[in-house]
Order: structure tokens, then sequence, then C-alpha cells
């Protein structure tokens, strides 16, 4: 059993992985130590591939399971890692969403507050995804990922030919209701 | 994101002609010349070339500038575009927003030090760890050497909260590309290796979506010296460029931005200053190569005069300052530390008050790339009301002004200098005359012929 002040060592004997959590991981802050986890999440599943949950509980080494949990959430529900959800399975695998596709195959779609970013991998293991990323943009220019969806290459025509089509019905039912309200506002507005 | 695409229509030279292209948006035309504001002249001056249309493909923002200069450049680097009262955008044609991390705060006493430890925000516990250490350990005073502290930083506190640090005052910076800190490469194998690991795993802990994401490098000189040791260096830090794209995993479209630390001036002056330069020549002309086969970008900064160099061994963003001087960074050593030297403290103040010494500005000269002379500037303007200028500026006789506005004009005249620079080496690259005859013929008109020999692999 591993202890926060003997980091996991596989690389060479002075080496510190580099998953391994700070020696002084329980003197930072709750923000810094969950930035911290969730960066030995990622560099865990990156350098080794995918794992369950009990082999990240002791391979990272962390001082409670739970916390490693909600890190593991975020990091899922914001598309940075996938999930295996096997029906049943008590102990998920989570895998790393692979190697980034070209360059051109990714945006940035600025909506102000709102920042959408769509990510393409291609990986021999993970396979051919697209993920699309929210981001919150605060005022003084920080941004904090808050959700996002994974789809296969494959399903990505399909998808956006559904929201187009979503959007145009939902253009048609906006357009509808305003024209709806017309001779209402007349009347509010005494017949003008 | 972010994608090069190269003309095929140019010269086969060593640098590489082309542009930046973020799909459906735009198209930012490349080998550039950059500038990188620290100071209000420079951020004025750069705006006021913006207006006049000139060509600015690229731009460094230093991530310590005071707030004066990122609200001068706001509008430029990404704040609202706001239009004239016909209808146009003031600036249609943005340019690519860099950072500079200036990591050389993390390494030696400089300006951006002080600017950062004043960081109205609270600083995380690594990076107060690095600000105080140095290039030398002093046990004394409690100083480590900075390639330790780094270490240290590593297994303590590890990387997340430093690199959400720089994430966030790159994002203030509205630069578009994440360029990650890293400890100082020293004149040994160990020193380049780690900063390539470390920069790369500062990226990797980055949660914020950029257009692209890289390593920004800082070279002390001593890489440049003759040692065995140090070209021992110079061969690692290539391979570990060639890794770039060897990896299995092959990083997309990397940036590689380097800063030389040269605190002894032994690249302008010296003795060694000729190999010094030679050696940085094919240092940046290998380096380029390899990033250009990982599909990558080129940068460096702080080259002031000395731009043509760089840019005929490769690079893709050449920086300078509006100072015009080369590789010169805010060394704020200069004030003695009576409180620890072993010098006296002065007892009482001098008796009397110094003559106040007469600050003169000089011009500089857009074709010479150097200080003019006062008194053939003037004689020129007494016989034909015009001297030598640079492309969007227009002669007036700035010695009548006051010092402020006199320093303005010198700054915009650098600047306009340095970019028009650029955008005649991009036209000469698809021209018809070879390029290493346009480049021959440019560094002639200039002043320091040594160091472009130096440093231009094409003379």
């Amino acid at each position: 059993m591993h202890t926060l002040n003997e980091p996991v060592n596989d690389t060479a004997d002075n080496e510190v992985a580099p998953w391994a959590l700070p020696v002084r991981y329980n003197e930072l802050s709750p923000i810094e130590q969950a930035k911290a986890l969730r960066a030995a999440v990622l560099a865990y599943l990156q350098a080794r591939g995918s794992a369950a949950k009990s082999i990240l509980v002791k391979e990272l080494a962390v001082p409670r399971a739970d916390t490693l949990q909600k890190a593991l959430d975020y990091l899922s529900a914001t598309q940075q890692i996938y999930l295996d959800a096997t029906s049943g399975s008590r102990d998920r695998i989570y895998h790393s969403n692979g190697r980034l596709a070209h360059p051109g195959a990714e945006r940035i779609v600025d909506c102000g507050k709102i920042q959408y970013v769509i990510r393409s991998y291609n990986d021999r293991w993970a396979g051919q995804a697209l993920t699309i990323t929210q981001y919150a943009v605060q005022p003084s220019g920080e941004r904090n990922p808050v959700g996002g969806i994974r789809v296969d290459w494959r399903d990505v025509e399909a998808l956006a030919s559904a929201l187009r089509e979503s959007k145009t019905a939902l253009d048609v039912v906006v357009s509808g209701q305003f024209a709806a309200k017309q001779p209402q506002l007349k009347d509010d507005l005494g017949g003008r | 994101m972010l994608e090069y695409q190269s003309d095929g229509a140019a010269q086969v030279a060593h640098t590489r002609f082309g542009g930046l292209v973020r799909p459906g948006s735009a198209f930012y035309p490349m080998p550039a010349t950059a500038p990188t504001p620290r100071t209000i002249y420079e951020a004025d001056a750069v705006l006021r070339l913006a207006t006049r249309q000139a060509p600015l493909p690229a731009l460094i923002v230093p991530i310590s500038v005071r707030r004066a200069v990122t609200a001068t450049l706001g509008a430029l680097a990404g704040g609202p575009n706001q239009m004239t009262l016909d209808g146009k955008l003031y600036f249609p044609d943005r340019p690519i927003v860099l950072p500079d991390p200036e990591s050389e705060a993390l390494a030696t006493g400089v300006d951006s030090r002080a600017r950062i430890q004043s960081d109205t925000l609270t600083l995380p516990d690594s990076l107060r760890e690095l600000l105080q250490s140095g290039l030398t350990a002093d046990p004394k005073k409690g100083r480590k050497e900075t390639g330790a502290a780094w270490e240290l930083v590593r297994k303590d506190f590890g990387f997340s909260a430093l690199a959400s640090w720089y994430e966030r005052a790159e994002s203030q910076a509205k630069a578009s590309i994440f360029l990650a800190p890293s400890p100082v490469v020293r004149g040994t194998s160990a020193s380049v290796r780690r900063a390539f690991d470390f920069g790369w795993q500062i990226v990797d802990s980055i949660e914020t979506a950029f257009d692209a994401v890289g390593v920004h490098l800082l070279l002390h000189a001593e890489i440049l010296s003759d040692d065995v040791n140090s070209i021992e260096a110079r061969g690692t830090f290539v391979s570990c460029l060639i890794a770039l794209y060897r990896d299995p995993n092959p990083r997309n479209f990397p940036v590689i931005s380097i800063k030389i630390l040269d605190p002894s001036k032994s690249l302008s002056s010296g003795p060694e200053a000729s190999i010094r330069r030679r050696n940085l020549g094919e240092l940046l002309l290998r380096a380029s190569e390899a990033i250009h086969q990982a599909g990558g970008l080129a940068v460096v900064h702080n080259f002031g005069t000395w731009v043509l160099g760089p840019l005929d061994c490769g690079v893709d963003i050449v920086g300078f300052r509006g100072t015009g001087r080369t590789l010169d960074l805010d060394l704020i050593y200069s004030t003695p530390d009576y409180a620890t030297s072993n010098r006296t403290k002065p007892s009482v103040a001098p008796p009397l008050v110094a003559p106040k010494r007469k600050q003169r500005i000089q011009p500089f000269d857009p074709v010479r790339l150097s200080d003019a002379r006062l008194s053939e500037v003037k004689a020129l303007w007494k016989k034909s009301q015009a001297f030598p200028v640079a492309k969007h500026v227009e002669p007036e006789p700035f010695w009548t002004w006051d010092k402020l506005r006199q320093r303005e004009f010198r700054t915009l005249q650098v600047t306009a200098a340095l970019l028009e620079l650029g955008e005649e080496f991009r036209s000469a690259g698809k021209g018809t005359i070879p390029i290493r005859d346009c480049i021959r013929d440019r560094v002639e008109r200039m002043q320091e012929h040594d160091a472009m020999f130096d440093l231009c692999p094409s003379l």
C-alpha cells in the first residue's frame, strides 16, 4: 500500500511518475487539490491506457476514494475522458479520449458567455470520436468546462441533420407564436 | 483551431512561406515579425500602425504588462471591434495573439518578476516558490537554484495550480495560443530534457481550450558556447524536437517558442560573440526544420533589429520590442541592495543636487536599422522637408516636440520599420529574385553586418 509520502515510481528510482500526486497534496487548497487530482487521472490514463476506478484508487494513492469519484465524474461529464458504463458493473472502466485528429477538424464556437469546443479524436484504441465541450466564460477571461457530449464519427452527419431540422422546427414554432400574438399586440396598443 | 498552409508558388529556401489558417475565419501570412509591446509607448505605436492599415499578422503580449497596455491593445487583441462612421470595422484584420509567458521571472530578478508578484489575485504556492529562486543558489538568503526549485515544485505541489494560473493570465492577455513556461535551459543535456518534460506536463494539465498549445523555452546564452557540454546540450535540444514527430503519439500542431537569456551580453559583445551567434543561427536553423517536420510553429522573442537572422533560419514568428535593441530583458539588478551586499551603505545623502542630465532621444534610421544622427536628419528636413521614414509613418520635425512625444515617434519608427521588414521578406519569398540575393541586398544596407553574417545561413 502506497502512502502520499511515497509516490508511485515505475520509471526510474529517482524519477517521479507523471501521475503521482504532489507530496504536499494535503496542504493545497481544495480547488488546487481538485485540479491536481484531475491532472493525475488524465496523466495516468494517457500513459497507461484505460483503467477501472479501483485500479486508479490504488495507483494514484488517493487519500479518499469519493474525492476521486468526484474528479472522475467531472472529467467524464466534460468529455475529457469517457466512461464504459456496462450494465451492472460496479467497478466502471474509464478511458482516455486518445490522440487528437487533424487540427483543421477542431473548432471553437464563441457565443459570448458560452464557448463550445469541438475536438475530434482518432485513436487505435479509443476509436474515432468527436467531442463537444461547453465552457462558461467569466468576465475576467477565465474559462471553465461545464458539460459536453461524445459522438462517434459515423453518427455526426445524422446528428447534424437532426439538429438542423430541430432548429427549423423551432424557428417555425417561434414565428408562429409571434404571428398568433400579432392581433393581441395590436389590441394592446389600441389598434395602432 | 490553427493549421499551416504552405504557399506552393513561393521559393524553396530555409524559410517556409505560407500562412496560418483558422478555418472559416482568418488567414495570417507567415513568416512574420511581431511587436511585443511592454510599455505604453510601444502599445500606442502598434495601435497607431494598425489604424493606418500596416501589415500586422501577429502580436506578442507579455503576461505581466500593466493594465494600461492591455487596455490600449484591447480592441486590437480581441475586445469589441467597434465600427467607424461609414460602417466599417476598425480592425478587420486582427492579428493572431501569442503570449509571452516571461519565464525569465521564474529564474532571475527581472522587472516582470516584481510585476507578477504584485498580482492582485492570490499566487499559488508553487509559483511563489519559483519566484524566489535564482540562477545561482544562495543558502544564506534562502534562495534555491531555479532547476532545483522546479524539481521541488513538481514533487511537492504538482503543476496543476501553476498551469491554472498561467491559463488565466494568458486568457486575460487575449492570447489564442497557450504557451507553457519551463525551467531555464542551461548548457547541459539534463536541463534541456527537464525543460521539455516539465513544459509538456504543464500543457497537459490545462483544462481550457486554446487554438493551439506549446512550450516556451528560455535558453541561457551558455548553451551557445563551444564547450563539450553545450554542444551535447544543443544536440539534445534538437533531438527533443525531432521526438515531437517521431513519437508514436505525435503532438498536434506543437508551438515551440524560444527566448534567449543573455544577462552578460555575450551575444552582442566580447571575444566569443561571433562564435555564439553562429551557434545560435545553426541551432535556430535545425530547430525550425524539426518543428516544421512536426507540423508545428516556431516562434522566437526579442530579436530587435536582428529579426532578419531568425527569419532566414526558418522561424515563423520573430518577436521584437519597440525599443529596437536586441535580446534585452528589463533587469532590475542595477539598484544595489545595500542591506545584503558587502558594499558599505552611504551614510549621508550627497551634499549637492547633481545637475540634471540632458535627456536626448536619438532618431531611428529605418533603412540602416540603427540610431541616426540628429544633425543629419535636421539638415535633410531643412533641405527638402523630409527624411527617411518607415512605411505608414509621416516625416515630422520631432526634435521640436517634448520628450514624451519624441519617444513615441521613435517607437513608432522602430515598430513600423521592423514590420515593414517582415512584409518585404514575405514578398521577396514570392518574387523571382532568389531570396539569398534579396537578403544580401538588405544586409548591405544595414549597419550590423557582422551579426547578420553570423546569424543568416543564406549568406
